[in-house]
């Protein structure tokens, strides 16, 4: 695609010598190598803020501890416990097989609450639990008759 | 009622069947009366679409529970406006807007190619029929969908109708949810146009540079709605949905923004094309590519394969879009390989040094940044599938990857309009950015002397500065050589400039407000502060250069709402600058679901955005959030729409000028 993007080799009328269109293909070929080794670095440095996905059962059962990881799952009904004189709460979260206690301080989404379906973002410690720095959660919204979810 | 609408998109369906084959036929055969059959059937259509629109918003003005899809979306309590958007809030609704529009605007573009070949264009009359045959193919697949596999009339399940429909979530009872998705959708849907010119262009074998003319408008057009409605909805996520930011990079967001970007390519390449004559088959490709992108968008959001916070109902028409989109690629590839001879560039690039190839490199840029949003869309995806390891690509993979490519290009809307075509000579270059580079560079130092001390936010001021100098070095060149030629006073020739000459000027305007754009997410990006604190009333705490006391907390209730709000005094040093109401609502029948106002002072320099979070019986839990120069993407949008404005003008016919009369004078003949 390059080639004919930028042009072709038939000679063309105000062209001088064969050596400086020689030259400014190898011009051209220097700056495409320049900008794709960006953009192959670029992307490939920012991969590695990736953040992994676990599961209640994964995160207990794996290495995972200390590390940022995300961790969705439904609110254990009833769990939710809101400290007093403080933006924390401290609620448990389920998947089918096991729980997890999850302390979060911020901002809660506007539609967070039992049974609801969130996704949190923090790090593990089998003594202290999940502690989150983020929180997402998905609502069931008569938006499309089944699920929107909102920051 | 509701037959009525599902005839009319059934016989919308035949009728384009009816119309590709007669527009095709026509064309093989020459037969004239094919032609027109074929140009009546794209008016039809639309007619027909109108027809079943109008059925389903009467559906829904008049609480008609037996259609499915009303009961689905609206309820008798809700306001009469919000019942009005629930036609497009769901999936086969905001489908049948889409066809819809897309048959309003098809019609207008075939009107207007049938009317310029009347007055003797012959590229207009050469593109009509594969024109036609290509957005009646388009339409012909969405009006099959909308027959068969996503119903808008669908009868509600039961033998009597629901008394009641489900309503609305209050999250979305806001204005600019009643305008932010339709605009979205327009824009998506408007880049159909200029792909059917494309494919028009390729079927008639008309590829030399005679289409484009025909084509810039409607995608200028395209570009302008898609940006806006992009736009639109980072200032909703802003304004309404209270986490402190306006874009999340989100796989929905990322999909809206994708194909604004190669659109934005295109917009340049042609230009290329249209002065060079090279970049033929890339400008084939950019279109095809916006096009399938935008579709690609729509798919996202309607099939549920990426996860998202916009997590729309998973539906079945994804395998559907699927195989349209691989329909799409495969005949716009194979008609490249069969126009391919015909597409061969007429000419070398010149030097690396000139206009076209600082196009160029912008365009690549914009591929990049579009590949590397795509390549973190779907990256959890392939991730998934090869390796099993489920991840979430964030907001800090698109700000590393995209932020020196952003940077990059707004630098080159500095660079590239000042090089002449071909070559640039030494002296050119010189006088072209001797002056804007030295101003951009003492104003870059005295900021840093001020406290702007940031890498990154150094390097963007220093490179919109530059973009900056240049174009007002351009108006002013522009105004001089009016005011030396014609003796025009500097508003008149600066006016003047932009009416005749719409296209350079009028991009420059674009330019302002994108560098305008750029300022307030460099400076809400870099420099945002955020805390999170409690108070208890009477307490004070500290933000930025803001003290924020809570002096009171109120409830109330408005309607069929119940409000929590925080009264809170914000005062700068000694100076009071006023009062704060951030609340939290409960509506009847959501009481478990709170909706967040959020409250902000904005000010050109900063805004001051406060959510309230919590509320407890003794304190209320605040979100506080200093988010400098944000107010200038709002005014940088506006920019853009008033320079996109000024390109889309029809520059004035020339007319018998005599000595006496003024140059601009009022010249009431349209034509280009």
């Amino acid at each position: 695609m390059a080639d004919t993007a930028l042009g072709n080799l038939r000679p063309t009328p105000a062209l001088p010598t064969t050596t400086t269109r020689r030259n400014k293909q190898w011009q051209i070929l220097l700056v495409a190598v320049v900008l794709l080794g960006v953009i192959g670095y670029l992307v490939y440095n920012g991969l590695k803020t990736n953040v992994y996905y676990q599961t209640v059962t994964e995160l207990q059962t794996g290495k995972a501890h200390g590390q940022q990881v995300r961790l969705a799952g439904h609110v254990v009904p009833g769990s939710i416990v809101r400290e007093e004189g403080s933006a924390t709460i401290r609620f448990q979260v389920t998947d089918s097989s096991g729980v997890l206690p999850v302390v979060y301080s911020g901002t809660v989404p506007d539609i967070f609450g039992d049974q609801i379906e969130v996704v949190v973002e923090g790090k593990y410690n089998p003594n202290t639990g999940f502690v989150a720095d983020t929180m997402l959660a998905k609502c069931p919204s008569k938006f499309d008759g089944q699920t929107e979810a909102m920051k | 009622m509701a037959t009525i609408g599902q005839i009319a998109v059934f016989a919308a369906f035949l009728l384009c069947c009816f119309g590709v084959w007669a527009a095709l036929f026509g064309w093989r055969r020459q037969a004239a009366e094919f032609a027109v059959s074929a140009r009546h059937a794209a008016i039809a259509l639309a007619m027909l679409l109108a027809v079943a629109s109008g059925v389903l918003i009467v559906a829904f003005l008049t609480h008609d529970f037996s259609v499915a899809y009303v009961a689905k979306h609206s309820s008798r309590s809700m306001p009469l406006i919000y019942v009005g958007a629930a036609f497009y809030s769901g999936m086969e609704g905001s489908l049948l807007y889409w066809t819809t529009a897309l048959g309003l605007l098809g019609a207008a573009a075939v009107v207007s190619l049938w009317r310029q070949g009347l007055r003797g264009s012959q590229i207009a009359n050469q593109l009509l029929p594969g024109f036609i045959a290509c957005l009646l193919a388009i339409e012909g697949f969405l009006t099959f969908m909308l027959s068969f596999v996503a119903r808008p009339f669908a009868a509600s399940p039961g033998a009597l109708p629901p008394a009641d429909g489900a309503g609305l979530n209050p999250l979305l009872r806001d204005w600019g949810m009643l305008i932010h998705p339709p605009m979205l959708l327009a824009g998506y849907m408007s880049w159909t146009i200029p792909f059917c010119f494309a494919i028009a262009a390729l079927v008639s074998g008309r590829v030399d540079n005679a289409w484009l003319p025909l084509v810039r408008r409607w995608a200028l057009f395209a570009w302008a709605v898609l940006g806006f409605g992009n736009l639109l909805g980072a200032w909703w996520a802003y304004h309404v949905l209270g986490w402190g930011g306006y874009w999340g990079w989100d796989p929905v967001e990322n999909c809206a923004i994708m194909p604004w970007l190669t659109g934005t390519a295109f917009l340049h390449s042609i230009q290329i094309q249209e002065r060079r004559g090279t970049l033929k088959i890339w400008n084939m490709a950019l279109v095809t590519l916006t096009f399938v992108l935008a579709i690609f968008g729509t798919f996202v959001v309607r099939s549920g394969v990426l996860q998202s916070v916009h997590a729309f109902a998973l539906s079945s028409i994804g395998p559907y879009y699927f195989g349209f989109l691989a329909i799409v690629v495969l005949i716009s590839i194979g008609l490249l390989f069969w126009r391919m001879p015909a597409l061969r560039a007429e000419r070398d690039l010149d030097s690396l040094i000139s206009r076209e190839a600082a196009f160029l490199l912008n365009n690549l840029l914009f591929i990049a940044v579009t590949f590397a949003i795509f390549w973190g869309t779907i990256f959890p995806l392939i991730s998934e599938a090869l390796q099993d390891v489920k991840v979430s690509v964030g907001a800090p993979y698109f700000q590393m990857v995209n932020g020196p490519l952003l940077l990059g290009i707004v630098l080159l809307m500095g660079i590239g309009p000042m090089l002449p075509w071909r070559r640039a000579t030494r002296q050119q270059l010189g006088k072209a950015f001797l002056l804007p580079t030295l101003v951009a560079v003492v104003l870059t130092v005295l900021l840093v002397v001020l406290g702007l001390r940031l890498a990154p936010a150094v390097v963007g001021v220093f490179c919109c500065l530059f973009v900056v100098a240049t174009i007002i070095a351009e108006f002013v060149q522009g105004a001089r050589a009016r005011r030396i030629g014609l003796g025009e006073g500097p508003m008149t020739a600066i006016y003047a400039l932009l009416r005749r000459n719409g296209r350079r000027y009028g991009g420059y305007i674009i330019h302002l407000g994108i560098v305008a754009l750029a300022l307030g997410v460099i400076g809400s990006q870099v420099y945002q502060q955020e805390r999170q604190v409690t108070l208890a009333p009477g307490q004070t705490t500290q933000i930025g250069r803001y003290t924020v006391q809570l002096q009171d907390r109120v409830e109330y209730v408005d309607g069929d709402r119940r409000v929590d709000e925080a009264r809170l005094l914000i005062s700068d040093g000694a100076t009071v600058l006023g009062e704060m109401r951030p609340n939290k609502s409960f509506y009847k029948g959501f009481e478990n679901q709170g909706t967040t106002s959020v409250a902000i002072r904005t000010t050109p320099m900063e805004d001051l955005y406060i959510v309230l979070s919590t509320w407890d019986s003794a304190s209320a839990t605040l979100l506080l959030v200093v988010n400098p120069l944000v107010v200038w993407l709002w005014i940088g949008g506006l920019i853009v729409l008033i320079g996109t404005f000024f390109t889309l003008w029809p520059r004035p016919v020339a007319q018998p000028v005599r000595v006496t009369a003024p140059a601009s004078g009022k010249a009431m003949a349209y034509g280009d």
